[in-house]
């Protein structure tokens, strides 16, 4: 019937239909067809970006192969010694236990305070992130003050007759120690992915006559896998390059023994070899991060975006929760802070200390601060690659992204000496050198939570603003980017927090005379002028906690 | 619409990158007029205000890059000839001995070498001491009699000291110390005191602070430091601190804090200049009043607090006999203390 | 030539797409005239989708032509980016973004004066019924109304051509109906030309003006829905545009001699066959000496479908329009056909020349 009177409407229709659309697109003309590339290959800007990221953060693989290669007939007395089993054996054990215990605790943190009605949750979530701002030394210092051999809890608890606590030293406390300051990895990491969930699953699983728990971790926590895989490899990673932790709380773990060879006899070829070594164990831990991260796909393929999410109740486990985070922010925040404000009240009168923290406070905050926008960058390309056009090149770039992460300050530092000198004089020891250090330090702290954000972007978004006229590269900044911007925040923040602390590469590639708020803390400690370390220490803390509000803030406000 | 929601953050990247770029205008601007580079392992709180005095009075730019003194001497190592480093201050002689070896360092004039006893400086003249630290043990006089406190640090591995006693041997004065004893007492005997001190839990610490700070806490009753972090300690707290040093009377290593001019220098003369004040007497009685430190020129005294350098029972021993750290290293490893 | 194309807003010769060893497309022809609604219908993962991106630009061809209007955008050397090709397309998550209002959505497209901007908005707002609720998010819009500003955001530009995926089938079935007239009709309204994506035969015969029918990878037969219907090309056509029966039987020219009767057939053929017709076409009389019997009834309201199980067990299936008295289960029935009817060769028949 439609049809049959159609043959002559269609003639008709087609005639006044058919000038509409030139009208429509009369004013730019019809460019000419031009040769371009297969949507489903990467394109060569991408390629090339994501390269020459990942070469820059090979550079201190490179450096240690040159020097490792120098060694000559040490390298199987080196290799073979007991010793070196056995510091290789502590140091996987250690990170085990820790990624474990920190991802548990990240986890459980992350959930609590942006699923549930935990009372107060933006302050829980601000002072259970802030202990990732403490340099590992203070925390450990800290740390043995408090709950060491006739420490601080000892001396309480003698009242109770209690005369010997178990001992802090060794594995538990460089365990305890490094869970304490490596959990927000895990939490910030997770914020991000939960953020980013689409509540109607959880809804979903619970309709479907699931408890609250049982939804959470049916349904809730594998979606989260890859924003937990992303975190726990960061503290895995972060566990096996610490040194200052270790050392203090007298675990034998590898990076002692790579110390001992560079300031000891400066027998950088020795080091080198045990560097590489640390080098295949993160590798081991990166090929262990990949089976682990699941291969689904975890955008949302249901119509419709992201509603807002109900605050689920925790009913009776309100108080257990609010304890739960008490004594975590006691402990990770409350006793290196009370032991630091307790120097400085030890303080005489160090009043001078003030005109030069200004500037001290400044030089952190603007290191961090470009270097935390620096490595976002960076990672982007390394991230839209792996993404959206997975293959063995880009599985690769990611691996070589992480690898300076395992890896000591120092080496980095040394690496970047060797290269900086010989091929970029002009930019030795300029800001340009440190934050491009920092970038190959840190570069994977923006990289996992930029990862997990994407994947859980839907790629029909992108074709849609491609099907709208947009190019590929503006719709990477109308489209993709504001949608990351959960991971691009979480990502900022921890490049940011731990960039104010890190110590050997400021020390080695700043530009000289830079004296920021990590240094300072270290001089002081150095030369037990205690005291003298407690002002920044709490400056460090407290501009951290500004910038985590400003952070945190940012990120209700774009969910 | 979209772009106003992250303007807040925006704000917040720029102003971070505004500042950046004050502060990076800030240092680069005052690249005029002469000036040296020194890489100093001494902290910033052991010598900045010398160096502060020093550009006052002469008008020549310091710019210094503080670091621990063996990270610094591996990063003039790996910076080679483009080093753009003039002068190395070094906590200990190990590190200025592993230069030397490396060629890294130019002899210094003989007027200035002078200055110093021979026993504090590079035979070959390639660094000077500049101030002098003994190896003493620090410990809590609660605790410990000081007449209980042994003549020599070998007598620590009398049974009675077990578990009671801390060290620290990643620290480059403990090693230097070690090397000491080798080169004294003979390698064995060496090898015998680490490992009967190890087989005593000797609680093995990762710094001198650190050992202090369990000293102090009574963690353990004592533990073998340089003497100087005892009257830092002192100076920054207020209250009484329970910690002294015992000087054994059967000898004491004096280890220096020393310097010297990189071969590849590119102000030698102002170089040299900035040695000779560090070893002026103005300087050498900052290293008495302020850092409680030996002074090594000839006529002055050291600070009251200590006892005179030459009433100490010091060590027989040619400092530069320090730098064969290697085989010390091997020996702690071999005895499991690294 | 020239005539020909302009007289298309589209045009694919000889598309085909393989992922490594799967050929997901094979040889697909199709053009589309001005103004006019394309379905491509299929099973789930016959490449139909596939097909639609590479049209969109989203997948490159590994070999054909496409033209939209007379502008070559894909072969061997050229390929335009999705872009550049001037087509709106419809996702099947619609895929609206999801930091941007319902009008920041549907301005994302166009890029001109603010006053042309809004009026254009203001326009297609009110075509698909979406002017109130355009400072919403979209997440806080039903499915139909996040569906219609997928319409609205692609119509905004004025493209030549407009591709929909699946564009019905988040929609649950009650909705489904209407917002199917609605589609229809805002586009008709716009005169725009559509290509469309369904597997669901009821969507493609009541909105297309054509239906290209593609089962794995390659396109078995297009044509008008109702001819489509009436003389499917194959007994595979035939099963997935509704319900059919099959029966053999022996073809001599225009008549086949089947269980039924001689019947007579659409087109003629000699030997061997097999006949299909449509449920609606087996009329049914109730006869207690009839060869079949009812077994099963299922009564939809507006007809009702009765199987028959004949006496030489073959099972036929009939459709019912209105309620006829007596058609129970368990009563018996005389069958009869009317209308001519297909015919497929089987094996050892053949078409006459």
């Amino acid at each position: 019937m439609f049809i049959s009177c159609s043959a002559v409407d269609m003639g008709t229709r087609s005639a006044t239909t058919r000038s509409a659309p030139v009208q429509a697109f009369a004013s730019p003309p019809p460019p000419a067809p031009r040769r371009f590339r297969d949507p489903g290959q990467v394109p060569l800007w991408l390629r090339l970006s994501a390269l020459f990221v990942a070469l820059l953060c090979l550079l201190p693989v490179l450096y240690l192969v040159l020097r490792g290669a120098e060694i000559g007939s040490d390298l199987w007395s080196i290799l073979f010694r007991g010793r070196t089993a056995r510091i290789f054996l502590n140091s996987v054990l250690l990170t085990l236990t820790v990624t474990a215990s920190a991802t548990a605790i990240g986890v459980l943190l992350a959930w609590l305070t942006v699923r549930t009605d935990l009372p107060h949750r933006r302050f829980w979530s601000i002072l259970t992130c802030l202990p990732i701002v403490l340099p590992s030394y203070v925390g450990a210092f800290a740390l043995i003050a408090t709950l060491g051999p006739n420490g601080a809890l000892q001396h309480l608890l003698s009242v109770w007759g209690v005369t010997q606590l178990p001992s802090i030293y060794g594995f538990f406390g460089a365990w305890l120690a490094l869970t304490l300051f490596t959990y927000p990895y895990v939490q910030l990491s997770v914020r991000a992915g939960l953020r980013g969930l689409d509540p109607s699953m959880e809804e979903a699983a619970r309709s479907l006559g699931r408890s609250n728990l049982s939804a959470f971790r049916r349904v809730t926590l594998p979606h989260l896998q890859p924003a937990i895989v992303a975190g726990a490899l960061l503290v895995a990673l972060y566990t096996l390059s610490d040194f200052g932790a270790v050392s203090l709380l007298q675990f034998d773990a590898f990076t002692r023994a790579i110390y001992v060879h560079y300031t000891g006899a400066l027998d950088r070829s020795a080091a080198a070899i045990l560097a590489l070594l640390l080098v295949v164990l993160t590798l081991g831990i990166l090929t262990m991060e990949y089976r682990l991260r699941g291969r689904s796909r975890y955008y949302r393929v249901s119509a419709g975006a992201a509603r807002r999410q109900q605050p689920m109740p925790l009913g009776v486990w309100k108080v257990p929760a609010l304890m739960f985070c008490g004594l975590l922010v006691f402990l990770a925040l409350g006793i290196p802070l009370l032991v630091t404000g307790y120097w400085l009240i030890q303080d005489g009168a160090s009043v001078n200390v003030l005109r030069e923290t200004v500037t001290i406070t400044l030089n952190s905050v603007a290191a961090a601060g470009l270097a935390s926008a620096a490595c976002v960058l960076a990672a982007l390309p390394i991230v839209v690659y792996a993404v959206r056009f997975p293959d063995r090149h880009s599985r690769w770039m990611e691996r070589c992204v992480y690898i300076a992460h395992g890896l000591p300050g120092i080496v980095v530092a040394l690496a970047l000496v060797f290269f900086g000198i010989r091929f970029v004089p002009a930019l030795y020891q300029t800001w340009a050198m440190l934050i491009l250090a920092y970038v190959i330090l840190f570069i994977p702290l923006a990289l996992g939570n930029l990862r997990a954000t994407l994947m859980q972007i839907s790629p029909r978004i992108e074709e849609a603003s491609r099907m709208l006229g947009k190019s590929a590269r503006s719709t990477l900044s109308q489209i993709t980017v504001p949608l990351l911007r959960p991971g691009l925040l979480a990502g900022l923040a921890l490049v940011f927090l731990t960039c104010m602390k890190e110590l050997p590469a400021t020390l080695i590639l700043g530009p000289t005379g830079f004296p920021t708020l990590a240094t300072r803390i270290w001089s002081a400690t150095e030369e037990a002028y205690f005291a003298r370390a407690a002002a920044p220490a709490l400056i460090l803390v407290a501009v951290s906690a500004i910038s985590m509000w400003i952070i945190l803030r940012q990120e209700e406000r774009v969910s | 619409m979209n772009l106003i929601r992250s303007h807040s953050l925006l704000a917040v990247v720029a102003l971070l990158v505004v500042l950046a770029l004050i502060r990076v205008i800030w240092i680069g601007r005052d690249g005029t007029g002469p000036s040296i580079t020194v890489y100093s392992g001494r902290t910033a709180d052991l010598i900045q205000p010398l160096i502060d005095q020093f550009e006052r009075e002469t008008g020549i730019r310091v710019q210094v890059r503080y670091g621990q003194t063996a990270e610094m001497a591996a990063t003039i190592l790996e910076e080679g000839r483009r080093s753009p480093a003039d002068v190395f201050l070094a906590q200990d002689a190990g590190a200025l001995g592993a230069l030397a070896r490396a060629d890294r360092l130019t002899p210094l004039p003989a007027d200035l070498l002078d200055l110093v006893e021979a026993r504090f400086r590079s035979p070959a003249g390639q660094w000077v001491g500049l101030s002098g630290r003994a190896r003493v043990i620090t410990y809590h006089p609660d605790r410990i009699d000081p007449s209980a406190l042994p003549d020599h640090l070998q007598a620590l591995c009398e049974p009675h000291w077990q578990g009671r006693v801390g060290w620290a041997p990643m620290n480059a004065s403990f090693q230097a110390f070690v090397t000491a004893l080798r080169v004294t007492e003979g390698h064995d005997a060496a090898r015998d005191w680490l490992t009967c001190m190890a087989r005593q839990r000797t609680r093995s610490y990762a710094n001198n602070s650190a050992i202090l700070m369990a000293v102090a806490s009574g963690e353990i009753d004592a533990g073998l430091v340089n003497h100087y972090y005892l009257h830092a300690l002192a100076r920054e707290r207020t209250g009484a601190l329970p910690i002294r040093n015992h000087y054994p009377a059967g000898g004491v290593l004096v280890n220096v804090a020393g310097a010297g001019i990189l071969r590849t220098a590119s102000a030698p003369d102002l170089a040299d200049r900035f040695l000779r004040y560090l070893l002026d007497e103005s300087a050498q009685r900052y290293f008495t009043d302020r850092t409680f430190e030996y002074p090594l020129v000839r006529g002055i005294a050291p600070n009251e607090v200590l006892p005179p350098l030459h009433d100490l029972q010091t060590t027989d021993l040619d400092l530069n006999q320090l730098d064969d750290l290697e085989r010390t290293l091997r020996l702690l490893q071999d005895v499991h203390l690294l | 030539m020239n005539t020909c194309a302009a007289s298309h807003a589209i045009t694919a010769q000889n598309l085909s797409k393989a992922y490594g060893p799967i050929r997901a497309v094979r040889n697909i022809d199709l053009a589309v005239e001005y103004g006019r609604f394309l379905a491509l219908l299929g099973p789930s993962g016959c490449g139909k989708t596939t097909v639609l991106r590479m049209l969109a630009g989203l997948e490159r061809p590994d070999t054909g032509v496409v033209r939209i209007g007379d502008r070559l955008v894909s072969d061997a050397q050229v390929f335009a980016p999705p872009e550049s090709r001037r087509i709106g397309m419809v996702f099947q998550d619609y895929a609206l973004f999801p930091h941007m209002t319902v009008q920041e959505n549907t301005a994302f497209g166009l890029n001109g004066d603010a006053r042309r901007e809004r009026e254009r908005i203001h326009d297609v707002l009110s075509l698909v019924g979406l002017e109130g609720v355009k400072d919403r998010m979209p997440h806080e819009l039903s499915g139909g109304q996040q569906q219609r500003v997928a319409l609205a955001r692609a119509l905004a530009p004025k493209p030549d051509l407009i591709l929909l995926d699946e564009p019905f089938s988040n929609l649950d079935a009650a909705l489904r109906g209407r917002v199917r007239q609605d589609i229809r009709h805002i586009l008709r309204t716009a005169g725009v030309t559509a290509i469309f994506v369904t597997h669901d035969q009821e969507e493609a015969l009541s909105l297309a003006d054509e239906i290209a029918v593609m089962i794995d990878g390659q396109m078995i037969q297009t044509d008008r829905p109702e001819r489509l219907y009436r003389r499917p090309g194959s007994h595979q056509v035939a099963t997935f545009l509704g319900d059919a029966n099959f029966l053999p039987g022996q073809a001599a020219g225009d008549v086949v001699e089947c269980e039924l009767g001689r019947l007579p057939i659409l087109e003629p053929l000699e030997g061997e066959v097999e006949i299909m017709f449509r449920p609606e076409d087996l009329l049914l009389k109730a006869d207690d000496q009839g060869p079949g019997e009812i077994i099963e009834r299922t009564y939809f309201g507006h007809d009702q479908m009765l199987i028959i199980r004949m006496d030489s067990a073959t099972i036929l299936k009939s459709r019912l329009v209105g309620c006829c008295q007596g058609l129970h289960p368990g009563q018996r029935v005389q069958v009869r056909i009317d209308t001519p009817i297909m015919a497929y060769p089987t094996r050892y028949g053949c078409p006459v020349v």
